[in-house]
């Protein structure tokens, strides 16, 4: 009976090998699984967004009326110029299952529905049109998401500014004259290509200037990823710049430094790895945290404009004639920039991102001004019930009159401002 | 409620102690259901307090300084002008420095050392401010009754490098939050204020 089922086991073992032997040779065409499932949907676009954006597609597909979401995500400017072309191309396009479970498979020149960038259209370089464009193109604002300036856990740095940020890019580390201490080691700064979002946004952030690339980044030439003993190393996407940080830190856990979005920055492995810097602005006296303490995730400092390294994320989809997407793709948006479904407002929070019915300011364009916002559905005690895991942070209530602060409303639950 | 006395709920939540907060029509935080916030423009620093004269000789008088303290030489100096200057040290015979004047809104200045002459003559007294306007302080009362701020940037002075312009309220002011300096002078070699060109 025991080498019976030794047999089996190594008869599935083989079995699996071969499988997955043929999955590496060769994806599943996106083609022939979207005849297979529910109202399938495709869209390109950063990476920022894929942990949120896999949390809302595994909601859908398992909800009564289900959309299957395809999602193309080769950096920010990259993707949005295949849905501008109306042509996704990638041998591992994800895809997710009700359980959340990630799946990929391979589109070449596949139409493209909607797409996601943390930044607006203009940021992006050289972008090549298509005819008529902006007509049949709409935009829309959706969760907010953080950018991260990191180093490793054990390093003493609690904060850096952008000047400092400034002269790391643009002259290098350990530049003669023009040195940021202890950022001096030029091979420990970890960069992203200048057309992800992460990169343009710290660009602008340091220097108001989205195309300023990283002094001597070795990917800049067509070198790719890896060190090449200048600044720095070119982390293909945001888990390589965590790891690089943890890595290059064991033996100097000073002098490396790189930047990560927020969800990627928060998770319990990445808080075990790195750590995030306080950011001080031009002209700030101080730098801030996004959240109030090093050891919560509450995004207070985000939420209240303190912290500015934030900015809205932005979907695009084509619209008809009446300013609107397909319906499929409009349910999908709607799941982001609204917040009638608590579900999906649960799990973008879940993810690390901040609804906008969570926040008390709003800012002009990528990194402009910020000013004070009042949500129509303010959703503040809820967001923090849900990021943070303390539910008492907001009295609790199932109907206005429960709410003791005056002017109050129960929603979701607790007792919002109004 | 042990989250009550975090920053959050200090800027979120406790500001609506401040205000009461009546019915609520459907509206957003606009400038026009949220008057700006004034602020309070205190006119005036403390003028600078007149000095004691030094004990020193006569001396000549020594050329003006710029800010900070001058040292006198063989003829005494005039402290420098400046935010808080003071007089310089007479020279040997020489009359006390003079005090600085102080810029507006400055400390005045201090009093010379008189010189070490025979018969030093006292320096003179410093300048007193005449008291110009020091940093405004922010009101960070909010307004409304959706505790907002402005609801529209405008451009503060000094004007940070970018962007050009930001609500005070959320830049500098307003917050107890926990924060950390980052001293750029120290921290980056060559620092002068303004970003050098690539």
């Amino acid at each position: 009976m025991l080498e019976h089922g030794r047999k089996h086991a190594l008869a599935a073992l083989f079995g699996c090998a071969v499988t997955a032997a043929a999955g590496a040779a060769r994806a599943q065409e996106c083609t022939d699984i979207e005849a297979t499932v529910p109202k399938p949907i495709f869209g390109a676009g950063g990476s920022a967004i894929t942990a949120t954006l896999r949390q809302v597609a595994a909601y859908l597909a398992g909800s009564s009326d289900p959309i299957t979401v395809f999602w193309n995500d080769p950096g920010a400017c990259t993707g949005y110029q295949q849905y501008l072309n109306n042509s996704i191309t990638n041998t591992a396009v994800k895809y997710y299952s009700a359980d959340g479970t990630l799946n990929t498979c391979n589109a070449s020149g596949h139409p493209a529905d909607f797409a996601h960038m943390g930044n607006p259209h203009d940021f992006c370089q050289n972008l090549t049109l298509p005819s008529g464009y902006p007509d049949g193109f709409g935009t829309w604002e959706s969760a907010v998401q953080t950018m991260n300036i990191i180093v490793d856990k054990d390093s003493s740095q609690t904060s850096i500014s952008a000047p400092a940020l400034y002269y790391l890019l643009t002259f290098g580390a350990g530049a003669a004259g023009r040195s940021v201490a202890p950022w001096t080691v030029p091979a420990n700064v970890i960069v992203r290509p200048p057309t992800a979002f992460a990169h343009q946004l710290v660009a602008v952030a340091a220097a108001n200037n989205s195309a300023l690339q990283a002094y001597d980044d070795p990917g800049a030439n067509g070198a790719g990823p890896g060190a090449n003993g200048r600044l720095g190393f070119r982390g293909p996407n945001q888990d390589a710049v965590i790891t690089e940080i943890d890595t290059r830190g064991l033996n100097d856990p000073e002098s490396p430094i790189g930047y990560v979005s927020g969800s990627a920055a928060d998770t319990t492995t990445a808080r075990s790895k790195i750590k995030t810097l306080a950011f001080q602005a031009h002209g700030q006296e101080c730098g801030y945290w996004p959240d109030s303490s090093a050891s919560t995730l509450d995004k207070a400092n985000v939420r209240t404009g303190k912290y500015e390294l934030w900015t809205p994320g932005h979907f695009y989809a084509r619209v008809g004639t009446n300013g609107l997407p397909s319906a499929d793709v409009e349910r999908f948006i709607k799941l982001f920039t609204e917040t009638e479904d608590t579900e999906a407002l649960r799990r973008i929070i879940a993810a690390g991102d901040v609804p906008q019915c969570a926040m008390r300011v709003k800012r002009e364009g990528l990194l402009g001004a910020i000013s004070s916002y009042a949500p129509p559905d303010p959703c503040a005690c809820y967001f923090e019930a849900v990021a943070t895991g303390v539910t008492d942070v907001c009295q609790s209530c199932t109907q206005d009159s429960d709410c003791t602060l005056s002017g109050a409303v129960c929603r979701r639950n607790y007792c919002e401002d109004y | 409620m042990a989250a009550r006395n975090s920053f959050e709920r200090k800027n979120l939540h406790l500001l609506l102690s401040l205000f009461a907060v009546g019915a609520l029509a459907a509206q957003g935080c606009t400038d026009a259901a949220n008057p700006v916030p004034s602020t309070t423009v205190v006119t005036g620093g403390n003028g600078g307090s007149g000095n004691t004269g030094g004990s020193a000789g006569k001396g000549g008088k020594g050329g003006t300084s710029s800010g900070g303290t001058s040292t006198g030489g063989s003829t005494g100096n005039e402290g420098g002008t400046g935010d808080v200057s003071s007089g310089g040290t007479g020279g040997s015979s020489a009359s006390g420095g003079k005090g600085g004047s102080s810029a507006s809104g400055g400390k005045g200045g201090s009093s010379a050392t008189g010189g070490t002459g025979a018969v030093g003559e006292g320096g003179e007294g410093g300048v007193g401010a005449e008291g110009g306007a020091p940093p405004e302080p922010v009101d960070c009362d909010v307004r409304g009754d959706r505790n907002c701020y402005r609801c529209e940037p405008h451009a503060i002075s000094p004007a940070p490098i970018w962007p050009e312009s930001v609500n005070e309220q959320f830049h500098n002011a307003c917050s107890d939050a926990a924060c950390s300096p980052f001293d750029n002078a120290s921290r980056i070699e060559g620092w002068t204020g303004t970003l050098p060109a690539p």
